[in-house]
């Protein structure tokens, strides 16, 4: 088979499958009922995606690479301040991502097949690193920062689709926004 | 005539019952393997429990009754500031002996994002027991209800955000100096 078309098959059943997990969480999909619910048959799907894990990975990575293309898009001279605002307008956007990424955390703590995913969990510590330090962030606790700054999204994301109280958590991002903004500045 | 459950025997099923939860999680949980390592049968666990759900239910409350008698604990020990809150906080936390616990706090999370009504209470605890205890000591320092809730509630997302970020990589330096680098950030505050 053309090598592209099996690429642009790949990501269509990826962007379905994508949708499946969504709506009914990622506990409760086999290979077999998704192959069911797609239309296609087990041993097909199974050409695309051997495993569970290997289809977790590879929704993972789909959200990653939305998540790092968000961020090469952005324009260099923003300010940190309103690179954080987009930052957390972009987690608000894709709650489902995040909500994908805590229940495969979940499955990762429980089942050493997903210790991999584990291990990459901070692999955007880095790039968060290198952005807040070309917005100013001083270089020596720029990782300390980033650190911190990972640990607020994730957290109120947690908060957030766990309570949906939009007004508290907005009102905290404002304090944090600001607090974070006084951590800056040198 | 229906016997009168036996309240010592129920409680020390439901300790070893936790206990095993604490190791295994709520995902794959069922009555037979569960009857074997707690050294009973699944007839006796429905017979104390009513069924397996409610079972979860009581489990779910008995690690919340711990986690609230830590916070009667810390708050006994009279922590001054947020700082204060959040460095006892991530020190008891951090023991090997609590791990189990995160664990199985963010594998519950996880699970009850998805169906929150197979773990009655779970999320609302989860968020508003650490607010009411967080809210506490701040709320002290001025500011009104919607203030010390919105302070309560960064402090909880770091804290959360930290120990997600701790389980799953151990890094206890880099997080340690992420907790410095906030306590900075409120002493500037104030």
């Amino acid at each position: 088979m053309d090598p592209t078309a099996e690429l642009r098959e790949r990501n269509e059943l990826l962007e379905r499958i994508g949708t499946y997990v969504d709506q009914h969480g990622i506990s409760a999909v086999t290979l077999e009922t998704l192959a069911t619910e797609l239309g296609i048959s087990s041993g097909r799907l199974e050409e695309f995606f051997h495993t569970k894990t290997e289809l977790i990975v590879a929704l993972i990575a789909r959200n990653r690479i939305a998540l790092r293309t968000r961020f090469a898009t952005l324009d260099a001279s923003m300010d940190a301040d309103a690179f954080r605002r987009v930052m957390w307008d972009f987690y608000v956007e894709t709650a489902s991502a995040s909500r994908l990424f805590f229940e495969v955390y979940g499955l990762a703590l429980a089942d050493e097949h997903y210790g991999e995913f584990l291990h990459g969990i901070n692999d955007w510590l880095g790039m968060l690193k290198e952005s807040l330090t070309r917005r100013g962030v001083p270089g020596d606790r720029a990782e300390a920062f980033a650190t911190l700054t990972l640990a607020v999204y994730r957290g109120m994301m947690m908060d957030l689709l766990a309570t949906g109280e939009r007004p508290r958590i907005n009102a905290a991002m404002e304090l944090w926004f600001r607090a974070a903004t006084a951590l800056s500045e040198p | 005539m229906t016997r009168p459950v036996d309240v010592e025997s129920r409680a020390a099923l439901l300790e070893r019952v936790t206990g095993y939860v604490l190791e295994h999680g709520f995902a794959d949980l069922s009555l037979r393997p569960l009857a074997v390592a707690v050294g009973s049968s699944p007839r006796m666990l429905l017979y104390h429990f009513g069924s397996k759900e409610s079972m979860v239910t009581v489990v779910l409350r008995a690690i919340r009754e711990r986690q609230l008698a830590v916070f009667e604990q810390l708050r006994g020990s009279q922590l001054p500031t947020p700082v204060a809150v959040c460095k006892a906080a991530w020190a008891y936390m951090t023991q090997p002996q609590v791990g189990p616990m995160l664990k199985l706090f963010f594998e519950t999370y996880a699970l009850a994002l998805r169906k929150p009504e197979a773990f009655p209470g779970f999320l609302e605890g989860a968020v508003e027991d650490w607010l009411a205890f967080l809210s506490d000591p701040i709320g002290n320092s001025g500011g009104g209800r919607e203030e010390a809730r919105a302070r309560a509630t960064v402090t909880l997302a770091m804290f959360r955000g930290f120990m997600l970020d701790y389980a799953a990589t151990g890094d206890h330096e880099r997080i340690g100096r992420a907790i410095d680098l906030w306590s900075e950030s409120c002493a500037q505050q104030t």
